[in-house]
């Protein structure tokens, strides 16, 4: 997995390849396509088509029927804002990796006991960042988290210096550039020898 | 439907301890003030059966002015006693997953507390109308955006520390409705039987939320 997850949002199915191919382009190789609009299951299909080796999964996934139906449209990962156990079960029965948002020590314990060891740290920012990741990894020394939320280009850096981030996601680098977000992603991941 | 109602009125009034006999001054005062729902409130300073008698003293003497529903709902028989009063919804602290589904098996709206995105999406899944968003006192606002971003089909309702100054904040910030205790229901009008001046309270909220 690429150390930043993109969340992308496709609005019109035609948007679906020149955006996955400006992350392409970019040097970023996976995209979470979030199910917060009506055509994302089919903009995970075509661009799993056109895409194959990139990793597309699909984001915000609330609940069992999404993740039955992003897994059938060929979503290579799951990825919710919170813990749903029956997603959980239905992807480890499937075999996709599935990312739960957890932010409290039940929540991840929950997540642990699922089998799942690394989670999506949502809204990471209003959460305590970094230092509440830290924190959190002191109790949960084998659990790997992809913050979420107010991490930008500007902690980017902080972030992943933090060896139990297991990648970072977010949409700041689909605003503006994506050229020159991704250019500037990459020369911060090489720098960290990432 | 109920569910619209109750996103229009946008306030519920939250009467907690409140003695039996003066609930209908006090539901009258509300009323007059243009409060359309009311949570009578589960509390340890009184026996359920007492909130109870409030719920039914409410719904049979407003009937087509005011809902009432009941609130700090913790368990499954307080809800079928809720419904037997005449309650019409149920606001809990947490997200409990018979207490929701009971009170959907019964007809009624469901409002449980919830705070993290795990908490909400497991409400919205076990069948809950309305979240409370609880506590929202001192509550980054940021927070409510944030989580709607994701998100962005649930309805919040803000309970907890809502009060006069700072209801439009959490208005604008993305909840469609407030759950409001003290600072509408003020403890020291209730004392002075000073109803007057919570219709007056109640007004000026009803005028923020405008």
């Amino acid at each position: 997995m690429d150390k930043v997850i993109p969340v992308v949002v496709i609005k019109d199915l035609k948007d679906t390849i020149p955006t996955l191919q400006a992350l392409k382009d970019g040097g970023i190789n996976c995209a979470e396509i979030t199910f917060r609009t009506a055509c994302a299951a089919d903009a995970i299909a075509l661009g799993v088509k056109e895409f194959p080796d990139m990793n597309i999964g699909a984001g915000t996934v609330v609940n069992l029927a999404q993740a039955k139906k992003a897994v059938e449209f060929g979503a290579k990962f799951l990825v919710s804002p919170g813990l749903s156990v029956k997603v959980a079960k239905f992807a480890k029965k499937k075999g996709i990796p599935y990312f739960p948002g957890c932010v409290t020590p039940t929540e991840i314990m929950t997540a642990l006991e699922l089998g799942i060891e690394i989670v999506k740290f949502f809204p990471a920012n209003v959460y305590g960042g970094l230092k509440a990741l830290k924190a959190l990894s002191g109790p949960f020394p084998q659990l790997k988290f992809i913050p979420t939320g107010g991490v930008d280009l500007t902690n980017l850096e902080e972030f992943l210096s933090f060896d139990k981030i297991y990648a970072v996601g977010g949409s700041f680098m689909m605003k503006g550039d994506i050229k020159a977000n991704c250019d500037a992603i990459n020369e911060i991941v090489s720098k960290l020898g990432k | 439907m109920l569910t619209d109602e109750i996103e229009k009125a946008k306030i519920i009034a939250i009467i907690r301890d409140v003695d039996k006999n003066k609930i209908i001054p006090l539901a009258n005062a509300l009323f007059d003030g243009g409060i359309r729902f009311v949570e009578i409130t589960f509390s340890k300073n009184e026996s359920d059966n007492d909130v109870l008698d409030k719920i039914k003293i409410i719904s049979d003497n407003f009937k087509g002015k005011l809902h009432v529903g009941a609130g700090t709902v913790l368990n499954e028989t307080q809800v079928e006693l809720t419904k037997k009063a005449g309650g019409e919804f149920i606001v809990s602290p947490d997200t409990c997953k018979e207490v929701i589904s009971k009170t959907k098996d019964l007809g009624m709206i469901s409002i449980p507390g919830a705070f993290t995105p795990t908490e909400i999406v497991s409400a919205l899944n076990f069948g809950a109308d309305f979240i409370k968003l609880f506590p929202a006192k001192n509550v980054n606002l940021s927070y409510i955006k944030a989580i709607k971003t994701p998100l962005n089909n649930i309805k919040l309702f803000a309970f907890s520390g809502i009060k006069l100054n700072n209801v439009k904040k959490y208005a604008k910030a993305g909840v469609c409705g407030f759950g409001i205790g003290s600072d509408l229901i003020d403890k020291k009008f209730i004392e002075k039987n000073d109803f007057i001046s919570i219709t007056k309270k109640a007004k000026k909220f009803m005028e923020k939320i405008k």
